[in-house]
């Protein structure tokens, strides 16, 4: 008894694939979704995030593997019967149907008594604060409107795992914002384990308790989103999740802690860290990747670079220096520069602000 | 079994089959008894039942008229067409891109002007271009001439303008709506790119709406060239089309086998044109990348003056005026016209009276055709629902090897010209020693109202937003339950809408009801029984009210189907 309530709300995916016709849509897809879980799917569009949901959900069956929802096995088992509901990414709400008989669309279809649906159809707007819309038609909604009547409609059914297909990606820039924190006020008040997909990086960092990062129908890196950002597993994370700049070294040094490499072209040596797998040796060729704030101007020790471009952001400045070697490195700093366009600048990249992203 | 079935289904639907077997034996095998027929033999309607090949030697290499006729005929069906695209582009061009903003209101216009019965429209071009007409009246009264016009009424000249008319909605309606799918911006992306107002017209739109124009096309050619009921009304003696020969073969001069082998041969030209078309498209498909209209690169509008002064005059508005006058004109002539008291209505009218309508409703004939089409369009209704509604969603949602091929055969009542589904029917019904009466007639008219019901239905389930169907799956329903609380009510309004426009269309059809009605009539029956033996005015009453009922629902199912999204020529 007590593991199976461990398990409530728990998702297992075991070896998923999913083939449409023939492309392929997932590759074998290992994923276990704690219970009570914010998790984000990431990735560009057609990396198979929106697939994977589906699957969760029902609407969709893998070609291959096992789906688990609170420790159950989901396969064959019809959309309608399984303890997850949907947020789909237009709403998908019934445009015959008002704001009230759209909510209260499961619970009839559970069966529910009429006085206990009616406190329930409260409470919920009381969680996504729309008591003046009970009786709304849909195409009165605005976009932020519908997204919490949709909202609205698969939390009622207190659903164990709630799946969102990009939930806010309809809505203004100002207007996601608020949702995002709202989304994860809500999803914190009832401890529900929250799947959501979304291309937006920015929105998987913000909501989320663990990124998926997803390529070509797989898993890059799954992660909190903190190390997502400060330690991808490789390139295509790391270009993906926020701003980046790569540079070639050569490995000097490989002690326990300490990993020193040398940029290419320049004598330039600092400390890094080593997030591959495979062994490293001295002299080999390595990609290490830093983030734009964490460059910085050394005139007496830098390397030296020539700057291609200049754009104010608001907070900082962002230079784009292009070193000996051709390669772009992005930098912010914070005080208006007197640095020019064509510019000569040396660069510094302080000891382990840096990642190895890719080994040969 | 269960294999079997699955096999089967993977074929066809099972729940399509009814209606698949339903063109299938209605459609298909009375062409089989047609052909048949067309190697018999008759004497006055004494069948002769041994096969012979004389009709075809008689036809081909004795009697030179009937060929003569045919290609009579279809070269008229060319000149319709020709007039009539043009104008259903420029009419479409201008409701899409001009007049976005009122194009619902002006769509409703000319299509209430479609569903009004065709053969009142034909009998309105008579009134018109007759001696009495209003043209020649209008040009008396002003004096300039002093003899009426004779060459208006009773040639190719009232046929091909009748028959514009009749065929201008129908043309219009493929062309429009592949017209509607081409994105603004594209347009205007030629624009800013560039070319001209005409070059992007013939690089852009047309290359782009040309499915929905050879769909027009062939739709004006096959019809008008297959028409029996113009001519006959007013083609006069030089007027003479293959339709209304054929007609006469079933009719008084009682030699179906002649005509069944006339029609067999008709059918086997539009087939070979058919073939032809199907391949110049191939053809320009190829090269549609490739041909260059350069020579008429910008040239147009060389002229800076000429150009401004174009551009002053509202070309669109004066279009659309005309088109509305041409085709609301015939209609307004009769109810005008129902209202004169004389036993001769004709203009200008002397006293108004209502009295050809008390004259009408006191007629036992027109209660028991009333009576009959209502019948009639009641289960026509009924049963094109029940066979069409399936097939509606398996085109949409459905895959299966068939698909296309029955997409095609479920729309050919369309496209097959009347006279042939009539005269094959009756060929068929000879041969199975059936007698014509409404039982026949009601199942000609489910027949020829599925496709209507299938394009307008097949359009609204495509624009069905089937995340709305997951949405209540994942909400609890089973898949029963969705259909009952979720599809069903939505798509409602266009079920009712489609089938108030088919009651419409039960209600005007002609063409096919004429031939195999046998004894009994319909209201269009009883209304050509009345033109054509002593011209009664209660034929403009009758007329006039069937004109309203017609306006009347087509703007209720076009309101009860307001918000619904349709296209119902869309790919």
């Amino acid at each position: 008894m007590d593991s199976l309530l461990e398990e409530k709300g728990k998702v297992q995916v075991q070896g998923v694939s999913k083939l449409f016709g023939k492309t392929i849509a997932l590759k074998n897809i290992d994923l276990i979704v704690e219970p009570g879980e914010f998790l984000t799917l990431l990735g560009p569009s057609g990396c198979g995030k929106t697939t994977l949901l589906r699957l969760i959900s029902g609407l969709e069956e893998p070609t291959t593997g096992e789906i688990l929802i609170n420790g159950s096995k989901m396969n064959e088992i019809p959309p309608e019967k399984r303890p997850s509901n949907i947020v789909f990414q237009r709403y998908a709400l019934f445009p015959h149907l008002n704001v009230w008989e759209n909510i209260e669309y499961g619970l009839i279809a559970k069966g529910l008594d009429k006085n206990l649906i009616e406190k329930k159809i409260n409470d919920v707007f009381d969680l996504v604060d729309m008591h003046d819309f009970k009786n709304r038609k849909i195409d009165q909604l605005s976009g932020g409107e519908s997204q919490r009547i949709a909202l609205a409609r698969s939390l009622i059914n207190e659903p164990d795992v709630l799946l969102l297909d990009e939930p806010l990606a309809a809505l203004d820039l100002q207007l996601r914002k608020r949702m995002q924190v709202e989304l994860r006020q809500i999803q914190k008040k009832l401890k529900t384990t929250f799947i959501s997909v979304t291309h937006d990086q920015g929105e998987a960092l913000a909501i989320s308790d663990r990124v998926a990062v997803m390529n070509n129908g797989e898993i890059e890196q799954l992660e909190t989103p903190d190390n997502t950002y400060k330690l991808p597993k490789n390139e295509f994370v790391a270009s993906f999740v926020g701003e980046s700049s790569f540079i070639k070294c050569k490995i000097i040094e490989v002690n326990n802690e300490n990993l020193k490499v040398q940029i290419l072209n320049t004598n330039y040596i600092t400390n890094v860290i080593n997030n591959q797998k495979n062994k490293l040796s001295i002299n080999q060729e390595v990609e290490i990747m830093i983030r734009p704030e964490l460059v910085e101007i050394d005139n007496q020790s830098g390397f030296e670079g020539i700057v291609t471009h200049k754009i104010f952001t608001g907070p900082f400045m962002r230079l784009f220096v292009k070193t000996t070697l051709d390669q772009e490195i992005i930098i912010d700093i914070k005080q208006t520069s007197d640095f020019d366009i064509g510019d000569k600048i040396n660069l510094k990249i302080p000891n382990n602000s840096a990642i190895i992203v890719s080994s040969k | 079994m269960k294999k079997i079935n699955k096999q089967l289904s993977s074929i066809i639907p099972l729940i399509a089959l009814p209606q698949f077997l339903y063109i299938l034996f209605l459609l298909f095998i009375p062409f089989t008894g047609l052909v048949v027929y067309s190697f018999w033999t008759s004497d006055f309607f004494e069948i002769d039942r041994t096969f012979t090949l004389f009709n075809y030697y008689f036809i081909l290499f004795e009697e030179h008229l009937y060929l003569f006729l045919i290609f009579k005929s279809l070269f008229i069906g060319l000149k319709v067409a020709f007039v009539t695209i043009p104008i259903a582009f420029i009419l479409s061009y201008i409701l899409t891109f001009k007049f976005e903003k009122i194009s619902n209101l002006l769509l409703g216009i000319v299509m209430v002007s479609t569903l009004s019965s065709y053969l009142i429209r034909i009998y309105a071009w008579k009134i018109i271009l007759g001696e009495q007409g209003i043209i020649n009246k209008f040009f008396l009264f002003l004096g300039i001439i002093n003899q009426p016009f004779t060459f208006l009424l009773y040639g190719n000249f009232s046929i091909i303008i009748t028959l514009v008319h009749i065929l201008l909605p129908f043309a219009f309606l493929p062309i429009y709506s592949s017209m509607q799918n081409i994105d603004k911006q594209i347009v205007e992306a030629s624009r800013d790119l560039g070319f001209g107002f005409l070059m992007t017209i013939f690089k852009v739109i047309i290359p782009l709406s040309f499915p929905g124009i050879l769909a027009a096309f062939l739709f004006c050619f096959i019809l008008s060239s297959a028409d029996y009921v113009t001519p006959q009304l007013v083609g006069g003696a030089d007027g003479v089309m293959i339709g209304r020969v054929i007609y006469d073969q079933f009719g008084h001069i009682g030699d179906p086998p002649l005509g069944s082998s006339i029609a067999v041969i008709l059918l086997i030209l539009f087939s070979f044109l058919f073939f032809l078309i199907s391949i110049i498209y191939k053809i320009y498909k190829i090269l549609k990348t490739k041909i260059r209209f350069l020579f008429l690169y910008n040239k147009i509008y060389k002229n800076n003056y000429f150009s401004y002064f174009l551009s002053r005059i509202p070309f669109g508005y004066i279009f659309l005026f005309l088109i509305i006058v041409f085709l609301y004109t015939p209609l307004f002539v009769i109810i005008i016209l129902s209202f004169s008291s004389a036993k001769f209505a004709s203009f200008p009218i002397e006293e108004f009276s209502l009295h050809w309508y008390f004259e009408l409703f006191k007629d036992n004939v027109f209660h028991e055709s009333l009576v009959a089409s209502l019948i009639v369009g009641f289960i026509a209704v009924v049963g094109t629902f029940l066979l069409a509604m399936p097939t509606s969603f398996i085109f949409v949602r459905k895959k299966f090897i068939l698909k296309k091929i029955f997409f095609l055969i479920s729309l050919a009542p369309l496209f097959i010209p009347g006279i042939i589904i009539g005269i094959s029917w009756i060929a068929g019904m000879g041969i199975l020693d059936l007698r014509p009466g409404l039982y026949i007639v009601s199942s000609a008219h489910v027949l020829f109202c599925i496709p209507f019901f299938i394009l307008i239905m097949r359009s609204r389930l495509m624009n069905f937003d089937l995340s709305i169907e997951e949405a209540a799956r994942d909400l609890g329903s089973n898949p029963s339950r969705v259909l009952r609380t979720i599809t069903f009510p939505i798509i409602l309004p266009s079920i009712v809408g489609a089938c108030i426009l088919v009651f419409a269309v039960s209600l005007d059809e002609f063409i096919i009801t004429n031939l195999v009605i046998g004894a009994n009539s319909t209201i269009p029956t009883y209304i050509w029984g009345m033109m054509r033996y002593g011209l009664t005015p209660t034929a403009n009453s009758l007329s006039s009210i069937m004109i309203i009922i017609s306006v009347f629902l087509v703007i209720l199912s076009s309101f009860i189907m307001k918000n619904q999204k349709t296209n119902i020529f869309a790919n």
